[in-house]
């Protein structure tokens, strides 16, 4: 071992899964230091929540090494467990049972009983602003409560590491907010934070530094400036427009300064050298195309262009 | 240990919040033991003893052995004078039904001729008449048995003392009510016995298939990714279904013995019976479960099992008797032996009578329990 990571709170190596055909993970390395929150960003079917059930010891991978602040984890470990806080995809919260009861069954597991375990249940009811409901069913909460409870049992014990995999997901814009002011503030407060999103905003305002993962792989990794670099002097162009998109963007992409070129929403998302100097070649080659330009942006480069850099592809589509 | 405890605390706390595991446990099977032993005791012994009158025209060794069979049937003989008077006393409603033993019946026995036992019954008495019917029937039928025998021997004289000795016997054809022979519980005791066992089966699934609800809704997960061995979580679920089962069983046992009046018999032994029926439950439970792949099949596929073992098993009517196949399958329910068990105990026979019962249903848990454990291992994974 060497010293990073003794010091890392996570360290990955090599992991890969595989579920019969699909080959979900292939070979994905990194590693979290101490207070540190990390972003995986990828698009729907990467392999973030593969990754994330791999480190969170829910499932075995077929190779690879997962090491939690100094301990081997696999399936079976409970020491490297514990460092743990894991929030799933979906909502995971017993309906029948009352935030409280919610709360203090999974911080058992963890260990804490008695005067303890009824002392953190009350702070964290307080973190998830459900004290006043606490008593009540979780089945009767709203659906912004009931994400609020779900995250609130991953910080329970107080872990080391917190793994979030896309709490946004399906969430209104107050509670998204919410959320995310949260995990704004325990990572402030120490916490190492692996979270997965495919949405580029949240990757950005959160995290410390970010993985692009797609099909499996991890394509690049680092701060946020650091990713934005790898685009050199990229620009990305932002097309709206109606008629034949995909012809254009074919036909776009055919332009030497043109890197990469995706169709979105009603878009054309664009990856360019030098774009202002090209910029009219594009207009005409997309009009000569079958497309009525609508609206033309030049954006700050972003993760988003960073991934069509990547990957050819955009993030949504 | 501690996270099996913590987590069967759990399961046990939602199971009483939800309705449905109390119905399944204790509602139903009390309402049908309830159900099935009153409407049963109305025909036999359980309840009601059925009052007819003899008028014992013969007077002879063949009346004397009618009256020695009868001793098995759920009835009270009286003797009456004549037919008349026992026409009247059943026409008032003071027997359920009279029986005319004919002059002449112990001469046929010596190779006379052929009489006719007549019942008297009243057209608002219908079962009692029946009682009566299946009374004489059965002793004509003895009788038949009788002078066929002593025929066989060549010797028609012999045949009354082969009457007096086969009257200790029981006749070729009893009167059609099970509780009457020495193996069988009385029918209050039978069906508030089998309903239990037959809802055990479902009251069970509470703890097992619940982890599949666990899968479905994530906690599963949760509960992964928690310091907690693996085998914890399995521990748990099967421990809530042993918990819950054992709960109906005993309360089922208590409720009928003080309201009901079933005999259940030796306290130790039932105990005994009970946990082994529990963990067969629970162990068939859980292989059952293990082959699903989603709630909703596993709750059809438990359903169906439970309700075909049930039936083999002798639940709903007891089928050992019935013979041929069904009673080869009815010896592979735990139903049935876990039935068989009680009967014996019931019975007066010792203790040691329910070592085979015992071993039964403690190998169907073993080894549906293992089979379940080599395939649960598919189930907790997220
Ligand atoms: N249990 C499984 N069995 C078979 N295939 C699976 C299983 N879990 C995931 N996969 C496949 O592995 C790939 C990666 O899935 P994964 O859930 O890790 O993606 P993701 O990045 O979390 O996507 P999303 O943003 O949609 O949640 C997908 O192609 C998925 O279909
Ligand atoms: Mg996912």
């Amino acid at each position: 071992m060497n010293r990073e990571q003794n010091s890392s709170v996570l360290h990955c190596e090599g992991l890969r899964k595989r579920f019969g055909e699909i080959e979900a993970v292939r070979g994905v390395s990194f590693e979290i230091a101490p207070g540190e929150s990390y972003g995986l960003l990828g698009p729907n079917g990467a392999g973030k929540t593969t990754t994330i059930s791999i480190v969170a010891g829910l499932l075995e991978a077929d190779a690879g090494e997962v090491t939690v602040a100094g301990n081997r984890l696999t399936t079976k470990s409970v020491a490297a467990k514990a460092a743990i806080g894991f929030v799933p995809q979906d909502l995971a919260i017993y309906p029948d049972l009352t935030a409280r009861e919610n709360l203090s069954f999974f911080v058992k597991l963890y260990g804490l009983r008695g005067k303890a375990n009824r002392a953190r249940v009350k702070e964290v009811l307080e973190i998830i602003g459900l004290s006043e409901r606490a008593d009540d069913q979780a089945k009767k909460y709203s659906g912004g409560m009931k994400r609020r409870l779900n995250i609130g049992i991953g910080l329970l014990h107080s872990p080391k590491l917190l793994i979030l995999d896309e709490p946004t997901v399906g969430v209104d814009p107050q509670s998204r907010n919410a959320i995310l002011e949260s995990v704004e503030q325990l990572s402030g407060q120490g916490m190492a934070v692996l979270y997965t999103t495919h949405y580029m905003e949240e990757a950005e305002r959160l995290c410390d530094r970010v993985g692009i993962i797609d099909r499996g792989e991890l394509k690049a990794e680092g701060t946020r400036e650091e990713l934005v670099a790898l685009l050199g002097e990229h620009d990305k162009v932002h097309l709206t427009g109606s008629g034949h998109l995909e012809a254009a963007a074919k036909a776009c992409a055919e332009i030497d300064a043109v890197e990469a070129a995706s169709v979105g929403q009603e878009s054309i998302e664009l990856l360019v050298e030098g774009a202002s100097a090209i910029l009219p070649e594009i207009l005409t080659t997309a009009s000569s195309a079958g497309v009525t330009v609508h609206s033309v942006e030049m954006e700050e480069p972003n993760l988003e262009a960073v991934f069509l850099h990547l990957t050819g592809r955009a993030l949504r589509d | 240990m501690r996270a099996t405890l913590l987590i069967t605390a759990k399961d046990l706390r939602q199971r009483l919040r939800d309705r449905s595991a109390f119905l399944v446990a204790f509602v139903a099977p009390l309402a049908l033991a309830f159900a099935m032993g009153v409407t049963i005791s109305g025909f036999s012994a359980g309840g009601a003893t059925y009052q007819i009158g003899v008028v014992n025209l013969d007077r002879g060794q063949a009346a004397t052995a009618f009256f020695s069979t009868a001793e098995q049937a759920p009835v009270q003989l009286n003797t009456e004078k004549n037919a008349a008077s026992a026409r009247k006393r059943v026409k008032d409603g003071k027997l359920d039904a009279a029986i005319v033993l004919p002059r002449g019946l112990s001469a046929t026995f010596l190779g006379g001729p052929a009489v006719q036992i007549d019942v008297i019954g009243d057209r608002n008495n219908q079962v009692g008449a029946l009682v009566a019917r299946a009374l004489s029937d059965s002793y004509a039928s003895y009788a038949r048995t009788i002078q066929l025998a002593a025929r066989a021997l060549g010797n028609a004289t012999s045949s009354l003392q082969i009457a007096q000795k086969g009257s200790s016997l029981r006749s070729p054809v009893a009167v059609s009510d099970t509780s009457t022979t020495r193996k069988n519980l009385d029918p209050k005791t039978y069906y508030a016995a089998a309903m239990a066992v037959f809802f055990l089966f479902f009251a069970v699934q509470f703890g097992i298939s619940s982890l599949l609800d666990e899968r479905r809704d994530g906690t599963l997960a949760r509960m992964l990714a928690a310091p907690i061995p693996r085998r914890a979580i399995v521990g748990a679920k099967a421990l809530t279904s042993v918990v819950i089962g054992l709960t109906s069983m005993v309360v089922l046992a208590l409720t009928t013995h003080y309201a009901l009046g079933a005999h259940w018999g030796n306290p130790l032994g039932i105990g005994v019976l009970i946990v082994c029926a529990v963990l067969a439950a629970t162990g068939v439970t859980a292989f059952v479960t293990t082959l699903a792949k989603t709630q909703e099949q596993a709750n059809a596929w438990l359903s169906m099992v439970s309700i075909i073992l049930g039936m083999l098993g002798g639940s709903f009517f007891p089928v050992a008797q019935a013979g041929g196949v069904v009673s080869v399958l009815s010896k592979m329910t735990p139903h049935a032996w876990f039935l068989s068990g009680l009967q014996d105990l019931s019975s007066g026979e010792p203790l040691s009578s329910i070592v085979e019962p015992s071993i039964v249903l403690l190998a169907i848990a073993a080894a549906c329990g293992a089979l379940a454990l080599v395939r649960v291992r598919k189930l907790i994974e997220p």
